[in-house]
């Protein structure tokens, strides 16, 4: 980004009047692009819906139990708990599956700790949902609830997976819908709510014996209260010692963001799998993100499987993020900007991830009611570099603006348990 | 690729080119299912392949007898359900002179003998690990099944398995034992 | 940034970008619907047997092979990185039925 100008880490023009224009333009077209994804899903989906014939059918999920502990440790803050996922068939055309998660945070993130002080909370997440086989294809609907002391989000989605072509192509398309209900601790006037739309279309294609590559478009649509309740931005203030102050953070109503994806499994015979994805992402905050993954599975013996990753992902942050505006007041009618942002998952940052997994299989070990018992032991340790985020500690001396660029660094663990029924 | 600027034009253009894939794909596959649903006798090809003890058996040589022709593997859902099943008929009708016929077309043999230790299988299992005979009948689903008439014609076809095939099958030998 | 300090304003900026983005996911739908119905195309026959998808059909094959542990490490890229969407693939396996 070239020299560090010490007060915000890009020239910034002030946003006035005719940026409302660039807005609504803004607004235009990515409503209309939002119009366009809507009438060819539509269009799809009737589609598919009039293919009739009895032939031969796609396969129904595999039955199992899987019980998982999850573990994720930053430096200062930790996020752990149980999730279990049951996957049962019912006849020969139906499946049910259930899943529930729990997240167990402790502690505080960087810029929690800097006004606010760590807590204790838990999250609680529900999902269950129904496939249905049919001929060549199968059809989820599936409803999902994730409830913690201050946000409840609901979600109904529905899936539909279709093979062509001699099995060789897979289309699927999906479509989610979600409501959030956002409140505040200690504040039970406030309540706001947020809405969500998310269309997928992907399509999956065998090009050898040994290599299938799939391809994923994916749009989201926010439309309500999207930033956290809590979240300061930071300005400067000569008034202060400190020389910064807090006011509340303003986020756009609406947010619209497009994901594409790449993802390539090809199988080498040593034995083992190589896989390879590349993510692209934009959205109407001016986001956008590369992603690069690559991961090498390896059985051996029969029993044993070993999985290594490596995750590369940089990201051009929002447009209204800053780590400290040029000036602004408690008073939202005196800010700098319309919109204003300091949550970290909006900077400019790149993140490097490395992970291992090991996998051990227990033949039969169910007998007759049950089939394969597999434990696993995964871990992945992730590292985020921030181009625009400072670390800023209260007891530390330093100018505001010239602190120190923020790093994280996490480990993630992944124990869990899958029984083959 | 036209440069697309008026934006209700770009909504109509990809929209009809839309249908128009889509409206390809389905002839394509609907006209798979069409062909499929017409189902003509031919005779069965005459092939020979080793059994799991190594011994050498010709289709050809087995002429007078009804045979259920099925193509499995192991990595295959759907074959695995339906092994059992294929053994029930197998003793069924064996004594009036019916057979079945397991071809496996696992690359390695020993995925197939070692799924054939877990599952009682008295009917011969052909080895095809060429995958010779799997082309040379044009199999176009996992798993696959014919069945044979006494003088070598192929009588019946099912592609995949869904519960309740096994019932078509018993209807299609008892039929073709009659005659 | 630079045309914006030059004073040509973010207008113009924005409206680009905007349209760049517009033009491509325009193109990767109709690249997605063409890939579609090629596969329809009657002249074009499916290429790998059934029979010979004995490595697609590995567990390790597959795009998305623990569902619990994968979905729950999506959740964490989410909580800590602005990208959403598109993050699994599908599809492949034995392709049997």
């Amino acid at each position: 980004m070239g020299v560090d100008v010490g007060v915000t880490d890009r020239p910034r023009v002030l946003l006035d009047a005719s940026a409302e224009g660039a807005r609504i333009l803004r607004c235009r077209a990515v409503l209309s692009f939002r119009v366009l994804f809507r009438v060819i899903f539509r269009v799809m989906l009737f589609g598919f819906f009039c293919v009739v014939h009895s032939l031969w059918a796609a396969v129904l999920p595999e039955e199992k139990v899987e019980v998982l502990y999850h573990q994720y440790a930053e430096s200062d803050q930790d996020i752990n708990g149980p999730a279990v996922l049951v996957q049962k068939r019912i006849g020969k055309k139906y499946s049910l599956t259930y899943s529930h998660l729990v997240d167990r945070v402790t502690g505080a993130s960087v810029d929690v700790r800097l006004y606010a002080s760590p807590y204790v909370e838990t999250r609680k997440e529900n999902t269950l949902s129904a496939t249905h086989l049919f001929p060549k294809g199968t059809f989820s609907v599936g409803l999902s609830q994730s409830v913690e002391n201050d946000f409840e989000a609901r979600s109904a989605f529905w899936q539909l997976s279709q093979e062509t072509f001699g099995g060789m192509t897979t289309v699927n398309l999906g479509f989610s819908r979600a409501w959030d209900e956002i409140s505040r601790r200690n504040d039970d006037a406030f309540a706001q709510t947020a809405d969500r739309w998310q269309y997928r279309l992907g399509v999956s294609q065998v090009l050898t014996p040994s290599w299938i590559t799939s391809v994923a478009l994916e749009t989201i649509t926010d439309e309500g209260y999207l930033n956290n309740p809590y979240r300061q931005v930071r300005y400067l203030d000569a008034s202060v010692d400190a020389g910064y102050s807090f006011s509340a953070e303003v986020y756009p109503e609406t947010r619209t963001s497009y994901a594409l994806s790449i993802f390539s499994k090809y199988y080498v015979d040593i034995p083992g799998a190589v896989g390879f994805q590349y993510r692209y992402f934009t959205d109407s905050w001016a986001i956008s993100a590369h992603q690069f993954s690559f991961q090498y599975n390896q059985p051996w013996r029969d029993v044993w499987e070993f999985e290594g990753r490596l995750r590369w992902y940089t990201q051009n942050g929002a447009e209204f993020f800053s780590d400290l505006f040029p000036f602004g007041s408690v008073n939202t009618a005196l800010r700098s900007q319309n919109f204003q942002a300091r949550d970290k998952e909006l900077a400019d940052l790149t993140s490097l991830t490395v992970g291992l997994g090991v996998s051990y299989t227990l033949k039969d070990w169910g007998g007759k009611w049950a089939d394969d018992l597999q434990l696993n032991v995964f871990w992945d340790r992730l590292m985020v570099d921030y181009d625009n985020y400072r670390e800023v500690d209260r007891q530390l001396n330093v100018a505001p603006g010239l602190e120190p660029l923020y790093q994280l660094d996490a480990n993630i663990f992944r124990l869990f348990i899958t029984l083959r029924l | 690729m036209v440069l697309m600027r008026c934006q209700r034009c770009s909504v109509m253009w990809v929209s009809v080119f839309s249908v128009l894939s889509l409206l390809l794909a389905l002839s394509g596959v609907a006209s798979n299912a069409w062909a499929q649903s017409d189902f003509k006798p031919f005779p069965a090809k005459d092939f020979t392949l080793k059994t799991l003890d190594g011994k050498n058996f010709r289709l050809a040589e087995n002429r007078g007898t009804v045979i259920l022709l099925n193509f499995w593997a192991s990595w295959c859902g759907p074959c695995r359900e339906e092994l059992p099943l294929l053994n029930a008929l197998h003793h069924k009708y064996e004594k009036l002179g019916f057979t079945v016929l397991g071809v496996n077309i696992d690359e390695k043999a020993a995925l197939a003998q070692d799924l054939l230790g877990e599952v009682d299988v008295d009917f011969p299992i052909l080895m095809d690990g060429e995958n010779s005979v799997a082309s040379l009948y044009n199999i176009e689903a996992m798993p696959t099944t014919y069945i044979i008439d006494r003088s070598g014609r192929v009588r019946a076809q099912h592609l995949g398995y869904e519960k309740g095939y096994e019932k078509d099958y018993d209807h299609d030998v008892r039929q073709l034992l009659r005659e | 940034m630079g045309s914006g300090m030059m004073g040509l304003g973010k207008k113009q900026v924005s409206d680009g970008r905007v349209k760049r983005q517009y033009r491509r996911g325009a193109r990767a739908m109709i690249l997605l619907c063409a890939w579609i119905g090629l596969m329809g195309c009657s002249n074009l026959k499916p290429w790998v047997k059934p029979y010979e998808r004995d490595r697609l059909a590995l567990p390790y094959m597959t795009f998305e092979r623990h569902d619990l542990a994968g979905g729950y490490m999506h959740h964490a890229y989410q909580s800590r990185e602005a990208a959403r969407g598109a993050e699994g693939g599908s599809g492949g396996g034995c392709g049997c039925n």
